[in-house]
């Protein structure tokens, strides 16, 4: 059973997206300083005075945005992956998180990435035992890539319901049969690679009220056509609520950083009606804030931890023979 | 400009101590207004109507007890919300009359549905009855407040707490022959 204050906090926000229709911008001021007076951890407070600040401007193509998606996503879709990331990965996880790293001397990744390519489904009570360790952790949100065995990746995150998926796919495996498999699973945002077949991807999740984002891996030959306007205002047409930058794994620190920049400078400025993300920086900042020190981690295909910090190294702990707890411990203590 | 949550509770003061002195229906925005000295302007740049500011009232005040009354179950809500509604009660027996689909009858039962799906969901046999059991239940504790808090000896807040939840485990036990 939910806790009761979710519950509450669920109910009084599914009134305030169920009435945002009839006047988005009131609706959407109410609706961040409603999630204000319930916000527990200064991290969360700050991050929503600054987005109470942005909603100031009735100009900002933000409420052009929250028009789009109330009119093209699933509310209960917004809701329970909203409640997701902003109640349980925040509100109950961080505090969970902060907790157990003073107790136990070891750092916690607030998200963690997971390369589900080539996903076996033999492996699925591995893989649901992985999520189960990672949200007594404190751990509820996940960036997931993902290529075969769609499906039975899906059932997975369908049980776990408490937890936001973010499933980084290519174009071409956005289908009928697999919106139809994804209809029901509300706590996941597909995020599209932009390339060849991503507009047609993006039109058949829009059309059939999907929650998704488009991605773009980079290079360090990107970086001007990044910087300029143009780059994102191309993905704009495709309506993604998120734009997200994810760097190459060769990709030059300098580059990595401009790019960062650049996504921080558009976003405050408000210039686009998709919001710009990046997966590493943006994600480690909220680490950072959460904790005493910046961590990230994932598990490749082969169930191994690894590593994110100045570049990826890869640990020898298998995940999925060794609590999360214990490879966390072994691959992240304080320093 | 000012911030939004002193505009608001401006706002809220000025409809509460109206309503301590006219009918709900006879208050109108300009009145608000005139009262804290805002215009209609920064009225409506927060709320729809004054039923949007009258549900308002009660969402942002009753988060605030329950967050810090760190509620962990249905029952400890049930206190601190008959509690909460036993101090203001001049304010919420005319509240609670207010007919209409916006009224704070209305936004209160919409904001208990949730709680009381969860609780009987899980112990219910058969889920397809359980929106009829919730209307039920819903409908039972509207109407039992109402009742309490326009009664002229309002008994003290726990009383009635301890009444009403007795009343719920009557009917738990309740058999037709």
């Amino acid at each position: 059973m939910k806790s009761l204050k979710r519950i509450l906090a669920e109910s009084i926000a599914k009134k305030a997206i169920n009435e945002i229709k009839d006047s988005p911008e009131r609706k959407s001021r109410n609706l961040v300083d409603l999630a204000l007076n319930l916000a527990e951890g200064q991290y969360f407070r700050d991050f929503l005075l600054k987005v109470q600040k942005i909603l100031q401007d009735e100009n900002t193509p933000y409420y052009r945005m929250v028009i789009d998606a109330m009119n093209h996503i699933n509310t209960d879709r917004i809701l329970t992956f909203g409640m997701n990331i902003g109640y349980n990965s925040v509100t109950v996880g961080s505090p969970k998180i902060r907790a157990i790293e003073q107790e136990e001397n070891f750092d916690i990744p607030w998200s963690m990435y997971l390369d589900a390519k080539k996903f076996n489904p033999s492996l699925f009570k591995s893989y649901s035992k992985l999520f189960s360790e990672a949200v007594e952790l404190g751990i509820y949100s996940w960036h997931i890539s993902a290529d075969e065995n769609l499906f039975n990746l899906l059932k997975l995150l369908k049980e776990h319901e408490d937890c936001a998926f973010v499933l980084f796919v290519d174009p071409d495996l956005i289908n009928d049969e697999l919106i139809r498999k994804a209809e029901n699973i509300n706590n996941l945002m597909f995020a599209v690679k932009y390339k060849e077949g991503a507009e047609d991807a993006c039109r058949l999740l829009r059309s059939n009220m999907m929650l998704y984002s488009v991605y773009y891996s980079y290079t360090d030959n990107d970086e001007d056509i990044i910087t300029s306007d143009e780059f994102i205002l191309s993905i704009e047409n495709l309506r993604p609520l998120f734009t997200i930058f994810t760097p190459n794994a060769n990709c030059n620190i300098k580059t990595v950083d401009k790019i960062y920049s650049y996504v921080k400078e558009t976003r405050l400025n408000q210039k686009f009606i998709t919001i710009p993300w990046d997966a590493l920086n943006d994600t480690r900042y909220i680490d950072g804030k959460i904790s005493e020190n910046i961590c990230s981690a994932g598990v490749n295909a082969e169930g191994l931890l690894f590593r994110l910090k100045d570049n990826y190294s890869c640990t020898d702990l298998k995940v999925f023979e060794i609590p999360l707890h214990e490879a966390l411990k072994k691959a992240l203590p304080k320093s | 400009m000012a911030d939004s949550g002193s505009t608001k509770k401006a706002l809220a003061n000025s409809l509460k101590s109206l309503m301590a002195e006219v009918p709900f229906v006879k208050i109108n925005i300009a009145d608000i207004c005139e009262r804290c000295q805002m215009n209609r302007k920064s009225f409506y740049y927060h709320f729809r109507d004054k039923y949007e500011l009258l549900n308002w009232i009660f969402d942002t005040e009753f988060i605030e007890i329950v967050k810090k009354s760190n509620c962990q179950n249905i029952d400890e809500v049930f206190d601190v919300l008959f509690v909460y509604f036993y101090e203001n009660r001049s304010f919420y027996k005319k509240a609670l009359q207010i007919d209409g689909q916006n009224s704070f009858t209305e936004h209160f039962r919409e904001l208990c549905q949730p709680v009381f799906t969860e609780v009987l969901e899980s112990s219910l046999y058969d889920k397809k009855t359980t929106e009829f059991h919730v209307n039920f239940i819903s409908d039972a504790l509207m109407c039992a407040i109402l009742r309490w808090l326009t009664s002229p000896n309002c008994m003290e807040p726990e009383k009635f707490s301890s009444l009403l939840k007795s009343s719920l485990k009557v009917l738990g036990t309740y058999r037709i022959e």
